[in-house]
């Protein structure tokens, strides 16, 4: 359970304990359905690297396979962001979700706009802008759902009884509003592919370089500052000024996406320099992480979900940050531009900084809301470090295959058709690091459904969430005790 | 907050840095076939394995400068049949008719004019080992040629016999065969040094795209920039009905 220095309106066992926080159990089992979906089609994604004729002519041709798995990973993750927003909020409002309601409304809204999404791919309709696939009218579901959260968000603090104001709320505000807002920018058709482009990338980049990156600045401090029970007031500084510091670096950043589209060249100067910092803020959110670690006043339980937590802020710094700045100086980017190194970097950072994230948010508030303190944390862990060193391998077989081509292509002058034959060798590299990051994902989804399946102790948010209908017990860890179910 | 007043000056940057950049878009026109083009181009979601601007995905190659690399007539082709150009390509057929590849083609063009800052950028070394070096070098394609859609609706008038056939393969061989070749592939002797090539006549263009109403009219009108002459005046009207039959009946 998350302790916190002023502890007045959480109680102990046998009260409610903010009971409209399980509303966040749907949205983390739709995250992790998806992302299991995810891995599929990343995984066919990776055969069809290696045997390009393998589904060529059938619906499911790498076209297809590859909008899938880029939109799912943008569905899960939103989901897992919103599920973790709704546990976190009422710790750091002091009350219960406004409307419990809505936000079922919200979820179906954006499962439907998912499957539909899929199933749209398969049939053949396509936005077809690169993690823009999703056709219109789905757009317009998610922007709904996105009012519907930030309302509901917004009225939540509106009612709050804690009488401090808690920096994760101005990031989780500030996040969740940018989110939405640009968001819509990508929804406009330009005839000019210049200008396409140049509004597409106000989603892409000020989603996971800008709004996504405050969002998760603010779930991280949340938890760090509960696990290690670091007084807050002394965090909040340094989350407000790490919090500008990605705006500052990342607005004009946003730069390094408009170096070759068709808009004059003072980009290469204005994107060139602001990227370059990007890192600098992840650099200070490893640090000070790290200090809190050093400096902290308890020992938190749940290791799994520390883990995970540390892990996405470490890999947000080494697959956005060192990954990202590999390939975004201009000089360079020009030469490796349209090659493997980008999902070299995209990988990493994604699933690294966000994915990570969700995947440790959902660790603790399950057996949280379920009242668990003691389970089994061993397959948590080697899943962790399945996903990690299956994610590394992919990382290192796309930056060789991307070097090479970077070298190869733009450099000596081959073409794509002659280069393609030498990359081979790491195409299986992906697919084998593919293998074992979907190794990771099953250990993680069968222990995950074990907790689930755990029963409930009374008095816990998720009490009605019970297995066959078996009652709550008083003690879980005679279960824990004696090892596996 | 200093920091808050630093994160409004960044937005504001951002909007005018913006607004100049729509000024100053460093494109070709945008003509309506661009925009037709580029919703055929969305539409087929080509941007899941091929690059673009050097952004998407990387199953296939960056198609940028594609029409510099490889010219409109080889594109089309490609774009009709890519099995039929390069057997066991990765891309499987778009499937698309014959106003989509034009508007495409010419969305292509739009896009290898654009003013990319020198992306891609020249090789510093020229390799020995691929023949296909710098984009200047355009390895003469077979043309297509186009007609004006009114072409589309002559009728052929004389019937497909053997007759009709053979006498069009005597015709073939007083006018057309020095540059399409014996073999009817564009490959005739007087082709040397031809850029666009003479059509290939038995590739999907002249035998499936084209209507018969479309090949009588290149005939009768010949092709603009290219070598094809208007055999309007020097062949009759029942005679070049008679080619395209001929031309017609070889593809099978």
């Amino acid at each position: 359970m998350v302790q916190t220095a002023t502890s007045t309106t959480e109680s102990t066992n046998g009260s409610r304990l903010f009971e409209t926080r399980k509303i966040a159990i749907p949205y983390f089992v739709a995250a992790v359905i998806l992302f299991l979906l995810q891995i599929v089609f990343g995984l066919i994604g990776a055969f069809q690297h290696v045997y390009p004729l393998w589904l060529r002519d059938t619906n499911f041709a790498f076209g297809v396979i590859r909008q899938i798995h880029v939109n799912l990973a943008i569905f899960w993750l939103l989901l897992g962001i919103m599920g973790a927003t709704f546990y976190i909020l009422a710790e750091d409002t002091g009350t219960e979700l406004y409307s419990p309601r809505l936000a079922w409304i919200q979820f179906w809204l954006l499962v439907a706009a998912g499957v539909a999404t899929v199933i749209s791919s398969i049939l053949g309709y396509s936005e077809g802008r690169e993690y823009l696939e999703a056709p219109r009218p789905i757009d317009w579901i998610i922007v709904v759902a996105a009012l519907l959260f930030t309302y509901n968000i917004f009225q939540t603090i509106r009612r709050k009884t804690r009488k401090e104001w808690r920096p994760t709320l101005t990031l989780l505000v500030a996040g969740l509003a940018g989110l939405t807002a640009v968001y819509l920018a990508g929804m406009i058709f330009f005839p000019n592919l210049v200008l396409d482009e140049y509004f597409r990338w106000w989603v892409v980049h000020l989603w996971v370089e800008g709004t996504w990156e405050l969002i998760a600045g603010a779930i991280v401090g949340f938890f760090l500052i509960g696990m290690t029970g670091i007084d807050r007031s002394k965090v909040a500084r340094l989350l407000y000024f790490e919090a500008a510091l990605v705006l500052l670096t990342g607005i004009l950043g946003t730069g390094h996406h408009y170096y070759w589209i068709g808009v004059p060249a003072f980009w290469l100067w204005v994107g060139g320099f602001f990227s370059a910092l990007e890192p600098v803020p992840l650099s200070l959110m490893v640090w000070d992480t790290r200090k809190m670690l050093f400096e902290r006043t308890r020992e938190e339980a749940n290791r799994v979900a520390l883990l995970f937590i540390v892990g996405s802020v470490v890999l947000n710094l080494i697959g956005a940050g060192m990954m990202g700045f590999a390939i975004t100086l201009p000089q360079v980017n020009r030469f490796t531009h349209g090659t493997f190194l980008t999902p070299a970097h995209g990988h990493p950072a994604l699933f690294g900084t966000y994915g990570l994230l969700i995947l440790g948010v959902i660790y603790y508030a399950l057996p949280e809301m379920k009242g668990i303190k003691r389970f089994n944390q061993g397959p948590g862990v080697t899943s962790f470090w399945l996903l990690v060193i299956g994610l590394a391998v992919i990382t290192g077989a796309l930056t060789v295959a991307g070097v090479i081509q970077s070298y190869l292509q733009p450099v000596m002058g081959l073409s794509f058709r002659d280069v393609r034959p030498l990359l081979l060798p790491y195409k299986i590299a992906w697919a084998i690091g593919g293998i074992i990051f979907a190794l990771g994902a099953l250990v993680l989804a069968l222990d995950l459904w074990r907790l689930v399946r755990r029963p409930a102790v009374a008095g816990h948010p998720l009490e009605s969430l019970q297995d066959n209908g078996k009652k709550a017990q008083a003690d879980p860890e005679e279960a824990l005790i004696r090892g596996r179910r | 907050m200093v920091l808050l007043a630093s994160i409004v000056a960044m937005f504001a940057i951002f909007f005018i840095l913006t607004g100049i950049s729509i000024k100053n878009v460093q494109s070709p026109e945008v003509t309506d076939a661009v925009v037709r083009g580029k919703r055929v181009w969305q539409a087929k979601a080509c941007m899941s394995c091929h690059t673009i601007l050097g952004n998407g995905a990387y199953f296939g190659p960056d198609l940028t400068k594609v029409v510099d690399r490889r010219g409109t007539g080889w594109l089309r082709a490609w774009l009709e049949d890519p099995e039929s150009v390069t057997p066991g390509t990765p891309m499987p057929n778009p499937r698309l008719s014959a106003s989509q590849i034009a508007d495409l083609v010419t969305f292509l063009e739009f896009v290898n004019g654009i003013g990319t800052n020198e992306w891609p950028p020249q090789p510093l070394y020229v390799s020995e080992v691929s023949p296909r070096l710098k984009f200047e070098e355009r390895r003469p394609q077979h043309g297509m040629a186009e007609h004006p859609p009114e072409a589309d609706r002559l009728q052929n008038p004389v019937a497909k016999t053997a007759e009709s056939v053979s006498a069009g393969r005597s015709l073939y061989q007083i006018y057309c065969v020095s540059c399409h070749g014996e073999d009817l592939r564009g490959n005739g002797a007087a082709a040397a040094g031809m850029n666009p090539l003479p059509s290939d006549l038995l590739a999907p263009h002249a035998q499936k795209t084209l209507t018969e109403g479309g090949l009588f009219w290149v005939i009768t009108n010949g092709s603009k920039g290219t070598a094809m002459p208007a055999w309007g005046e020097q062949i009759s009207e029942t005679d070049r009905w008679h080619l395209v039959n001929f031309i017609r009946s070889q593809g099978q």
